[in-house]
């Protein structure tokens, strides 16, 4: 798989428009590799547990597998404890996936299995490269508070746009590597937090075009999501499942899906 | 989309021909996706790309009239323009000289024709005995005059080895800038911007025409797709489907 393969269009604008800012790729790289990155692989190191064969043979198979399909270098993968439902990727030069206990507990294997290739298809982006300066601002907000917002304002919520639309690109590796429908029912749970749901998948599907219709029934509608969404750093759940239904139709979709 | 009688011919058109199209309106030399484009997060674009891409060709004519539009214009209007004007602004940039009442398709012929004039001008002797051989012009090893004379004259004679010297030239304009060459169009924008940032006083003057030329129609990508159209109209309308030459 290649990343253009699966990138979202939105995605790539965003990110080329932070590459056009000169040195800017040059000093988030050497700011992971002097500090950032290690830090965080320290902490993981320290308090989660890390998935080989030997601590949790099932998942570190899945994993493997996953890893091959996407076609990028293994990660480490750490299992970390936390009752919500959550994963994420970090690192450019060593990459690691974390994912909750509770994500674990919940999913199935094939949708374990679509949540792990989300994550790689950050890594196969190389978003982390980008996502570690929205992090880093992230971070300073608690530092800085209110002076932070002011000065980094701008640069902030364009970076929380980036971030959206990166989760897209994201959901589409995880989408190729286990179908669409199962990837939506990992949404499903993810929305609703049930080990179980009897609902079927595509009810998030319905559910986002019912969204989309109540955005777009008035301007005051609109702002007022807009504005709720501007700070989000990941898109809804329903749009998310709606973006992959609108992306299995093609042809790319389609192509990957038989490549794996 | 704009009404446009001009473009309506796209819908017979096949999806190879509008795929190249589609792929200059969307991706740009180095292959990066074009920031201003608007088509590839169409449903439409999803479903049809790139093997029914003639099911789409309304929104393909909508992107095209759209960048031929000054951006600001566009979103006051909430459309582009017609395709006529943007083939009008083509030749006056490329210095095709005409009265305005010539129809499209006399037109976009006389565009072409500049277009295959100056590439068969400024091609190397590999490339034009390639191109000759292709098209079989010319006898044994000829000389480079000879065959840039031969060219010259079946491109003023028109006719069906006229039709082959443009698709030759329009696959090769569309290899060049889809297959990542440095070949460009309408750059001069980029040393604007460039004397943007040479200080204040510069900045201050040059503030104004940047923003209207950042807006204006976007010549890098309207130059290449309207030569595109041409030869896409040219080739449905001399009913030129055998013998095309391979891209």
């Amino acid at each position: 798989m290649r990343a253009m393969d699966i990138m979202h269009p939105e995605d790539a604008k965003a990110i080329q428009v932070i590459r056009s800012v000169p040195g800017c790729e040059r000093l988030i790289r050497i700011y992971l590799q002097l500090g950032y990155e290690r830090q965080l692989r320290g902490e993981n190191l320290a308090n989660c547990v890390q998935v080989t064969s030997e601590s949790f043979p099932r998942i570190y198979t899945l994993f493997r597998e996953v890893v091959r399909k996407v076609g990028i270098q293994e990660p480490d993968l750490y299992v970390y404890n936390d009752p919500v439902i959550n994963g994420y990727t970090f690192g450019e030069t060593r990459p690691f996936v974390a994912l909750s206990s509770s994500l674990i507990e919940r999913l199935n294997e094939e949708e374990l299995k679509g949540i792990m290739a989300h994550e790689c298809g950050h890594i196969l982006c190389k978003h982390s490269l980008y996502a570690t300066m929205y992090r880093t601002l992230q971070e300073m907000g608690f530092l800085l508070g209110m002076l932070n917002r002011a000065l980094f304002a701008p640069l902030y919520l364009a970076l929380q746009y980036w971030s959206r639309k990166s989760e897209l690109s994201a959901d589409r590796c995880g989408a190729v590597v286990v179908g669409e429908e199962v990837y939506q029912s990992a949404l499903c749970k993810l929305a609703s937090g049930l080990r179980e749901t009897d609902t079927s998948a595509h009810r998030l599907v319905e559910q986002g075009k019912e969204y989309e219709a109540f955005k777009r029934s008035s301007l005051w509608n609109r702002i007022q999501q807009e504005y709720r969404c501007v700070f989000y750093s990941h898109p809804q759940l329903c749009t998310r499942a709606l973006e992959l239904d609108r992306w299995q139709v093609s042809y790319q979709y389609r192509r990957l899906r038989k490549a794996v | 989309m704009k009404e446009d009688r001009d473009l309506q011919f796209l819908a017979y058109c096949n999806s190879n021909d509008l795929k190249t199209l589609v792929d200059l309106m969307t991706y740009d030399k180095d292959g990066d996706i074009r920031l201003t484009e608007q088509l590839t997060n169409t449903d439409a674009y999803l479903r049809y790309y790139p093997d029914q891409l003639n099911c789409m060709w309304q929104e393909i004519a909508n992107e095209l009239q759209r960048f031929g539009g000054n951006t600001l214009a566009n979103m006051w209007r909430r459309r582009g323009v017609c395709y006529r004007e943007i083939l009008k602004d083509v030749c006056r940039k490329m210095e095709v000289y005409f009265r305005g009442e010539e129809s499209t398709e006399d037109l976009e012929k006389a565009l072409l024709e500049k277009v295959c004039l100056e590439a068969i001008d400024k091609m190397p002797e590999e490339e034009l005995r390639e191109m000759a051989e292709q098209l079989g012009i010319g006898g044994k090893n000829p000389r480079k005059y000879a065959m840039v004379f031969a060219l010259q004259l079946a491109v003023k004679k028109g006719g069906p080895v006229f039709i082959r010297i443009v698709a030759y030239v329009t696959s090769m304009i569309s290899r060049m800038l889809l297959g990542r060459s440095l070949f460009m169009v309408g750059g001069n924008l980029l040393n604007k911007v460039l004397g943007v940032l040479g200080g204040p006083v510069g900045w201050a003057i040059t503030l104004g025409w940047t923003a209207v030329d950042l807006a204006s129609p976007a010549y890098r990508v309207t130059i290449p797709c309207v030569i595109q159209v041409a030869c896409m109209r040219m080739n449905q309308n001399y009913g030129y489907n055998q013998g095309r030459i391979a891209v």
